[in-house]
Parts: C-alpha cells; sequence; structure tokens
C-alpha cells in the first residue's frame, strides 16, 4: 500500500455529516458492520476521528502525525515509537498511563476507560484512511 | 576503548538523545548504564505485581542493535574532561572510555533521610529495588511520601493484599501535583482501596534492626515489616562536580554543559533528571524529574550533539497518575498558590484552571481528560486564554471554540526542535 504521512483537514470543506466517525468505527470493528459496530459492538466512543464545530468553523480532527510527536516522547511504557517518521501505536504494551493524553495538542490520543485504561488513536488505517475515503466532500485528504 | 559519542544512562533521555544523534550520524556511539536494557521505572510497581523485568523494557529487545550503540555495563566513576576520559568500572575492573562528545543523562537519585541501614527498609526507584522488594517477606508496611511514586506505589501493594500506610509530611496527598480539591478526591480514592494515611506527619523512629513498627511524630505507633521511603529523587549529580553549581546541572539551551566559571564546554551535554530546567510557567529552574520532559531534553541534546540545531525553550511538569481507573492529570502550577483559579467541582469531575496575565500557567483534571493535552498545549504556547475560560472548564473541550485553534492545526513540527 501507498505510503501516506497524514491525514489533511480542510475544515473549509466540512459540513459536520460525522460520515468519517461512522466509517471510522465501522473499520475499527469485528462485523465491519456499521450498525452491528454501533449497535452490537459498543463501539459508538470508539472513533478515532471526532468531528468538532463551532459556528461556521467545523473539522474532523484526528491524530496529526506530529514531526515532534508529544505522545511517543512521553510514552512511558514503549507502545508509542517513532518508525519511519511516524507515530507507530503497540496497543499491547498500552499502560493505559494516559501521558500521551496529557500531551498531545490535538487530542488524537483518546482514552478509553471501559474495563481497561487504554488509549485509543488513529492508525491511519493502514495507509487507506477509512474516513478520507468516506468524507462526501473531500474535507479529509491524504498526504 | 574509543568512542564518538560517550553517553552516560540509559533511560528517557538517553534514549532521545541516541535516536537524535542518530537521524544525523552514524558515529561509534557508547552508552554506559548498570542497567541490562532501558526500561521504564514508571513501570516499576508491575514488578511487584509479578511482571518480569524484560516486560518494562522502553525499546523492543531489537533496538539497542538497530540504532547500533554499545552497551557498556557498568558504572561511570569518574570523568576527566580535558582529556575525554571516563573510567567506568566494569565486572573485570575498570574500563578507560575516551569521547569525543558526551552526554549526561544519570537521571536522579532517590531522596532518603533515614540514615540507618535497616532489614526493611527500601527506596523504590531502581529495578533493584523493585525487586528486593518482591522478594521481602511481609504483610504491612509504611509508605513514606504521597507523591506520584508513594500514591502508585501504596495502591499497588494493596491491590496485592499487603496492608498499607502512607504518611505525608506535607497537609494533603500529590500536595506537588495537585490542589487541596484534587488532592481530597485522591485520598478518598486511597483511602476507599483500604490504604491507610496520616498527613502532616512523618516517620521518627523505625524499631528494631529489621523492621518491626515505626513511631510517627505524632506518637502514633504502627506494626510493619517493611518501610518504604518514597520522598522523591533528586539530580544524580555526582559525575558532574566542578562542572556545575546547586542542586543540578543547569545547561544551556542547546543543553551544552558550561563550567563553573560560565564557559560553554561545547563537547559535554546534559539532560533529564539530572538537569534543573527553566519551568516556563514561573521562570525557576527545577528538575522536572518526568518522562516527557527527559525525551524533549535528550531530543534537544543529541540534536546538538551530532551537527543540528535545536533548541531547549523550557519546559513544565505534566503528570497522570494511573494507579486509580479514575484518570488524574495535571500540568504546570496546579498546586493552587499562584495564578486565578477557575474550577468545575461535579464530585464525578474536577477540572481546576490555573491563569495569570491571561495565560494559563496549570490545571487539574480529575475524571474527565479527553482533549486535556490542548490545556497542556496551551500553557506550552502561552497563548491568552481570556474569554474562553468556561471551555476551558469543560469536560470535553472543543476545539474548535478555541480562537487559535485553527491556525494550531496547520501546525506539527517546531522549528526550534529542528523538525
Amino acid at each position: 500500500m501507498e505510503e501516506i504521512r497524514r491525514v489533511v483537514i480542510k475544515p473549509e470543506w466540512c459540513m459536520t455529516c460525522h460520515t468519517c466517525e461512522v466509517a471510522c468505527v465501522t473499520e475499527h470493528s469485528k462485523s465491519r458492520d456499521p450498525v452491528k459496530a454501533y449497535k452490537k459492538e459498543g463501539l459508538s466512543k470508539t472513533s478515532r476521528t471526532k468531528v468538532y464545530k463551532n459556528g461556521a468553523l467545523s473539522f474532523s480532527l484526528m491524530c496529526r502525525q506530529c514531526e515532534f510527536p508529544w505522545c511517543a516522547f512521553s510514552c512511558l511504557s514503549g507502545a508509542l515509537t517513532v518508525e519511519g517518521g511516524k507515530v507507530a501505536y503497540n496497543e499491547d504494551r498500552c499502560i493505559g498511563c494516559f501521558t500521551c493524553v496529557a500531551v498531545c495538542p490535538f487530542g488524537g490520543a483518546k482514552p478509553a476507560m471501559n474495563g481497561k485504561r487504554k488509549v485509543i488513536r488513529c492508525d491511519l488505517c493502514g495507509g487507506n484512511p477509512a474516513c478520507v475515503r468516506a468524507c462526501p466532500n473531500r474535507a479529509l485528504l491524504v498526504e | 576503548m574509543k568512542t564518538k559519542y560517550a553517553i552516560i544512562g540509559l533511560g528517557p533521555a538517553a534514549l532521545s538523545a541516541i535516536e537524535a544523534i542518530r537521524k544525523f550520524d552514524d558515529g561509534k556511539m557508547v552508552c554506559i548504564s548498570y542497567d541490562d536494557f532501558p526500561y521504564s521505572k514508571a513501570m516499576l510497581t508491575d514488578i511487584l505485581k509479578g511482571a518480569e523485568p524484560t516486560q518494562l523494557a522502553s525499546k523492543d529487545s531489537r533496538w539497542v542493535e538497530k540504532v547500533g550503540v554499545e552497551v557498556l555495563k557498568g558504572r561511570a566513576e569518574d570523568i576527566d574532561l580535558e582529556r575525554k576520559r571516563i573510567n567506568v568500572k566494569v565486572d573485570r575492573g575498570v574500563e578507560e572510555l575516551t569521547f569525543e562528545k558526551m552526554l549526561l543523562a544519570t537521571g536522579g537519585v532517590a531522596i532518603n533521610p533515614i540514615k540507618d541501614k535497616k532489614t526493611g527498609l527500601f527506596t523504590f526507584t531502581e529495578m533493584s529495588d523493585a525487586k528486593a522488594l518482591r522478594s521481602y517477606p511481609f504483610d504491612s508496611t509504611v509508605v513514606v511520601g504521597a507523591g506520584f511514586i508513594g500514591v502508585e506505589l501504596a495502591s499497588t501493594l494493596r491491590k496485592i493484599g499487603k496492608n498499607v500506610t502512607v504518611v505525608e509530611l506535607l497537609e494533603r496527598v500529590l500536595p506537588i501535583a495537585l490542589d487541596p480539591e484534587g488532592s481530597k478526591i485522591v485520598e478518598k480514592m486511597m483511602r476507599d482501596t483500604g490504604i491507610e494515611i496520616f498527613l502532616k506527619d512523618t516517620v521518627e523512629e523505625i524499631k528494631g534492626d529489621k523492621v518491626e513498627a515505626v513511631k510517627l511524630r505524632s506518637g502514633r505507633e504502627i506494626e510493619c515489616q517493611a518501610v518504604i521511603v518514597a520522598i522523591g529523587v533528586t539530580p544524580n549529580v555526582s559525575l558532574a562536580k566542578g562542572i556545575f553549581k546547586g542542586r543540578g546541572i543547569r545547561p544551556t539551551e542547546k543543553m551544552m554543559v558550561k563550567s563553573e566559571n560560565g564557559k560553554e564546554i561545547n563537547y559535554v551535554f546534559s539532560a533529564g533528571d539530572c538537569n534543573e530546567v527553566l519551568d516556563i510557567t514561573d521562570g525557576k529552574f527545577k528538575p522536572i524529574a518526568l518522562w516527557p520532559s527527559a525525551s524533549e531534553q535528550g531530543f534537544v541534546a543529541g540534536t546538538n550533539m551530532a551537527g543540528g540545531e535545536a533548541i531547549y525553550k523550557g519546559g513544565f511538569p505534566v503528570s497522570s497518575l494511573k494507579a486509580f481507573d479514575v484518570p488524574v492529570v495535571s500540568a504546570g502550577l496546579s498546586t493552587g498558590k499562584k495564578g486565578r483559579r477557575l474550577y468545575v467541582n461535579e464530585g464525578e469531575f474536577l477540572r481546576s484552571i490555573y491563569i495569570e496575565g491571561g495565560r494559563l500557567i496549570g490545571f487539574v483534571s480529575i475524571g474527565a481528560i479527553q482533549n486535556i493535552g490542548l490545556l497542556t498545549d496551551a500553557i506550552r504556547l502561552g497563548v491568552n486564554v481570556s474569554g474562553v475560560e468556561e471551555e476551558l472548564l469543560k469536560p470535553e473541550i472543543n476545539p474548535a471554540r478555541l480562537p487559535w485553534f485553527k491556525e494550531r492545526l496547520k501546525v506539527t513540527s517546531y522549528p526550534w526542535l529542528g523538525e
């Protein structure tokens, strides 16, 4: 698959339709079915991207893949590392200390607390992000 | 042995310096450490829960080979700056290491005011401490100090079935990281698990050569078989005598060490808990003995050591408690002593923000931390938060409501960090 650097956010094109969130949850579900993912798998709060709105300004926001990734520099357990210039996440190593949540300037590291403390974050869907594919107005692109 | 780069230490400052150097230069690098592999001290409590030391590794097992660093197992004993030479005590004697550039990333040492040597008396900052405590039989313990190490440790010991008493000299738990209301919440969480806490008190006497009980200043006596001193750490500067004044090393903004007469020594750098660095929230120099700070300092040091350009503009503490299910995060000046306090306290959710001159200087958040890094970023950027204070108190801050965020969204690199 083609290497991508990050998902590009275009606030001017976002219509707050939240399609990106549904696409993200579905992509990361077992069933790969939106209805099952939300209703049966209980994944409604697990979108790696989130739409925020204030008047005319809106955007879908996920990990920005910072050149200086505070998250990886702060990770106590080696779950977040920099691989080939990008942040990689090994969920098995996450101890849920939430230090990355405390330092991420974009809310890209999301705390999950259902049962076990873990962090949820954008994994770029391996190079072909579901949110970008789903966005009907090209408010999300890749670079 | 000869090397281009000598790194003393194997903690977060050393690791990020090593990786930063490797972006520019593949010259020979030797890292001196008494540890077998890089591990996370913040995870030491896992050892008590039965984890294997390798489960605490902060890098995968091939990392050393991948970055091309030779780990010399031993302790640096003395440094001859003029001859650029380090004597390293190794198993088979003393190894002499000559270098071109050196990084001091010697970390911190546990503060332990109890001078008597007793069986059952521990500190808890090293792998060896954790192993020793794990293999020591005890049912009841007194933990001295209710800072992050003390609270995490007490919580873990309670989880594995020990009777735990925490004694803190100040009037509340986590007195440096939280404000009084935050402390109250954490204190309740601790008590709810069955931990006993005595505040404004301290251990005056330990009874028995092998610990049998402690006597507190208040007169109370507590039976216990182990006393664990977790008061904190102080910069480990035993190697740096003669090249600094004060509590910790104060390097330049390139993390270059200065001699006693103030002259830069352009081949010696220092990073991490051995340093005192600028806290941008109050303009004071202090050790910021936390992982993120050490990593950033190491990154700046490594970049400059290898011919890149990066500047450390100062930092501030950011910490997150992992002891309980409820998340507890704080940053900057968050004890309530400084700044105008605005807060929401709804029992399950506490958020305090501290503002000075229109700028955010600190916060405490308990119970809800989604997007909390936006506050950390606001402290770092020094943006004016006037008019959006209410938004900053929401459990989940809406970044679209922050006037600086649309521009912030375009920035993922920081030129001063050489990126």
